[in-house]
């Protein structure tokens, strides 16, 4: 079942029509019921998950970000308060410390 | 660990600044890309080394910089420069030439001897689309995206070899960004003296003391490296401030 956000009729099965608008009140938004399923206003709002917000910058420990090849994001405050590099691939949680680079330094001092 | 590296910091410039009053300072020109920091650096080069040297290219498309280069064994003489402006004043634009007042001659007399250090732009996202946007090929444009971010770490290194940090922002931008912010408060607790320059002030949508309201604790000086407006001003300051 589908019910329009907008005008809140509902409709057994997903029409053609539909696909632009809602054919009563041009609504652009449906809900997916499960059969038998009747949502209120306010047990509808429960439903939605909010995103957690993402970490905040200060809590990242990686200095620089490989999105994919060609976008990189950097962590200016890692880079600039810290001497190692911590890389971070893509947006999984895995993470890349160049040891070499890191005990070159410690030689050299 | 960091108290003790800035601790270190501030001796080492006590030191030099007791004994070798006269040695080089090596100031670094810093920034967020396409803010104006190889023309300020060639424009300084042009006015007081040489006229027909260019440090590098500048270009439209952000993160033309992409490694720092040094120009040693500039001498910043606001004496020179003062003959300069005689001579070129007949010939000038009489409607730019609200700069600032001439040198006092205590001023005058006042020389800097530097390295300019010129960086390549710092940025918190590098997205090779964007060069793509200004007709760059895929490959190239990802090329370039890998060495810019390159560029960003390299200028920070920098930092820990720089006695003076000229920051460049363009005056037409918002300047309460995230690279701005973090690098001010940065090299404020690095003990690093900077100056702001307010950069483009010959474009009609520049607003330099939007720059000026947002960091009050600076010095901000508005200038237009390209069109070479209020140029002294800045010289002045830095004869002050990076001696």
């Amino acid at each position: 079942m589908h019910k329009c956000l907008k005008c809140g009729k509902i409709f057994e099965r997903l029409t053609d029509a539909m696909l632009k608008g809602c054919p009563d009140c041009g609504g652009k938004l449906f809900l997916y019921l499960r059969p038998g399923e009747e949502l209120s206003a306010a047990e509808l709002v429960k439903r939605i998950e909010v995103d957690e917000p993402g970490p905040v910058e200060l809590e990242q420990i990686e200095s620089l970000r490989i999105l994919s090849p060609g976008v990189y994001e950097l962590n200016l405050n890692a880079l600039l308060e810290r001497k190692e590099i911590v890389m971070r691939i893509k947006k999984d949680g895995s993470y890349v410390v160049p040891l070499s680079a890191l005990f070159k330094r410690k030689g050299k001092q | 660990m960091t108290g003790r590296t800035r601790r270190k910091g501030i001796f080492a410039r006590l030191f030099r600044a007791l004994l070798f009053r006269r040695a080089t300072a090596k100031i670094g020109i810093y920034g967020p890309p396409n803010a104006g920091k190889t023309t300020l650096a060639n424009q300084i080069i042009h006015t007081f080394a040489d006229e027909n040297e260019d440090i590098g290219t500048s270009t439209e498309i952000p993160h033309e910089t992409r490694r720092a280069v040094r120009r040693a064994g500039i001498l910043i003489d606001l004496k020179k420069r003062t003959l300069q402006n005689l001579g070129h004043n007949s010939d000038e634009n009489p409607t730019t030439s609200s700069g600032p007042a001439p040198f006092t001659p205590a001023e005058a007399k006042s020389k800097l001897r530097l390295d300019i250090v010129d960086t390549p732009g710092l940025a918190t996202k590098i997205d090779f689309h964007d060069f793509m946007a200004f007709g760059l090929e895929e490959t190239e444009a990802k090329k370039r995206a890998k060495e810019a971010t390159e560029g960003v770490i390299e200028a920070i290194k920098w930092l820990e070899d720089i006695d003076g940090v000229l920051l460049l922002m363009d005056a037409t931008e918002n300047p309460y960004t995230q690279t701005n912010i973090v690098i001010i408060g940065n090299l404020e607790a690095r003990g690093i003296p900077v100056i702001i320059a307010a950069n483009k002030i010959d474009l009609a949508e520049a607003a330099p003391q939007r720059i000026a309201d947002a960091f009050p604790q600076h010095t901000v000086v508005p200038i237009s490296a390209l069109k070479g407006d209020n140029m002294d001003a800045l010289y002045r300051e830095m004869t002050r401030r990076f001696r």
